[in-house]
């Protein structure tokens, strides 16, 4: 045993000569361990918990009743054993105690492992599971929708937690105006499973909490159990208020998450039970843009259509105006032209009968002017035979004159 | 609807006034009146937003 190897390093009086570093501690239970052979078991056996695979080794807890030790098989072994270690198996283990001095933290190096069938807490949960079942705790038919837009978020988790430091975050990102009213209850641990009940029926009872979250962060399964006692699934599934349960990591499910009306997967993911109000107000105005757009387009269309309609009626009304004018004026147009034709041919008539009148007239006239004509030429004619005959009786004389002169001067 | 009705119900029944609207089968007056319930409803939406303040509170 090493001591006393830091008692002049420090200035406080310790009252002691046996101080020593952590470093050295650790030294000494390694060297304890490596000596101490009765530690060396061929086979240890316990429920595989919290098992997970890291660059290629897998790293388990195994573990029994309140023990557990931490195993891990390093991945050149995975395919020398004869099983790989999975949740709720019972399992033996064969392998090498080892002391990780850095973290202090003791370890078995696994070499082999033997299945020895489901672990004893596998049956306990699915025995609780079976008696949820039977009371239709795990029906979707008794599960609440949650409300669209929680007003008010109530959250179980432990306060000092980062699951509830992440819940709060993830929440308000998403939805900052929501109020959240945290109620502290261990979630882990003895009291655990009295102040989650406590917490979930304090805020089942308070009218302003619109939904229950219950939330923690992931951990060793063994430390998950309390989400799967059925005394705080039975006040999870009996809420009026809507719940919300997310424990753990991913992969971890419990009947806690069996029994709520929504599950979400960790912490982080506590967000989704409120809508994005970015997302919300982008929708809205983007319903108030087509509204509107819809709206517009049906007046324009409206007005369209009146202004159609109303230019039709004023061209059918002045098209049938017009026609009725148009029949009319035709109408009188040929009432007047029958008139016209009338006075036309009462006038052609009448020129007739003058004409006829003046044509009889004038050949009376010319009756009359042959008639005096005839009166003048044989009046002339009379004259001219009168005036002839006396030529002819002047001419006798003269040429009895004459031949009595003859005759005379011949003689 | 009333300001309790659900954002859902509101988004959903706006939704049926565009789809109305945008067949045409309305007339100018019942256009107006559908407009004036789809601006109320929008309103109501938004004030539907405004939930709480965003306290947290320990308890």
């Amino acid at each position: 045993m090493a001591d006393a190897d830091i008692s002049q390093a420090v200035d406080v009086d310790l009252d002691s000569d046996d101080v020593v570093t952590v470093e050295t501690l650790n030294d000494e239970i390694a060297d304890l361990i490596d000596d101490q052979t009765d530690l060396n078991h061929d086979y240890v056996v316990g429920d595989v918990s919290g098992c997970r695979d890291s660059n290629g080794h897998v790293h388990f807890d195994l573990v029994f009743e309140d023990a557990s030790i931490h195993c891990v098989l390093f991945g050149f072994r995975r395919s020398q054993t004869t099983v790989e270690p999975e949740a709720e198996m019972q399992v033996a283990v064969r392998g090498e105690l080892s002391f990780y001095e850095p973290q202090g933290s003791c370890s078995i190096l696994v070499t082999n492992i033997v299945d020895m069938g489901e672990s004893d807490y596998s049956q306990i949960y699915a025995e609780n599971k079976q008696l949820l079942a039977e009371d239709g705790l795990l029906a979707d038919e008794r599960k609440q929708p949650l409300p669209e837009l929680p007003g008010t978020i109530g959250l179980v988790t432990s306060a000092d937690s980062d699951a509830r430091v992440d819940a709060v975050t993830a929440l308000h990102s998403r939805y900052p105006d929501v109020d959240i009213k945290v109620q502290h209850a261990s979630v882990q641990g003895p009291d655990a499973l009295q102040e989650l009940m406590s917490g979930v029926a304090t805020l089942d009872e308070d009218a302003t909490v619109d939904v229950i979250v219950v939330t923690r962060g992931g951990g060793a399964d063994k430390t998950l159990r309390v989400f799967n006692e059925t005394p705080l699934c039975r006040v999870i599934a009996n809420t009026d208020t809507p719940t919300a349960v997310g424990i753990g990591h991913e992969d971890d499910r419990t009947l806690a998450d069996e029994v709520a009306d929504h599950r979400f997967m960790t912490p982080t993911h506590a967000g989704e039970i409120v809508p994005k109000r970015a997302a919300l107000e982008r929708e809205f105005e983007q319903l108030s843009t087509t509204l509107n757009t819809a709206y517009q387009t049906t007046v324009v269309n409206q007005l369209t259509a009146y202004g159609t309609s109303l230019d039709n009626a004023y061209q059918s009304t002045v098209t049938a105006r017009l026609q009725e004018l148009g029949a009319s004026l035709d109408h009188a147009a040929e009432r007047h032209i029958e008139g016209e034709l009338l006075n036309l041919e009462s006038r052609l008539e009448t020129a007739y009968q003058t004409l006829q009148q003046e044509k009889e007239h004038e050949e009376e006239l010319e009756e009359t002017v042959e008639e005096v004509r005839d009166e003048a030429e044989t009046e002339a004619q009379a004259q001219i035979e009168a005036t002839q005959r006396r030529y002819r009786l002047v001419i006798a004389g003269l040429v009895l004159l004459v031949l009595i002169l003859a005759a005379l001067y011949i003689l | 609807m009333t300001q309790n009705t659900p954002i859902s119900d509101k988004v959903d029944r706006i939704k049926t006034i565009v789809d109305t609207l945008e067949n045409g089968d309305v007339s100018l007056e019942e256009a107006e009146e559908l407009h004036k319930e789809g601006q109320t409803l929008l309103e109501a939406l938004q004030e539907d937003l405004d939930v709480g303040d965003g306290t947290v509170i320990e308890q």
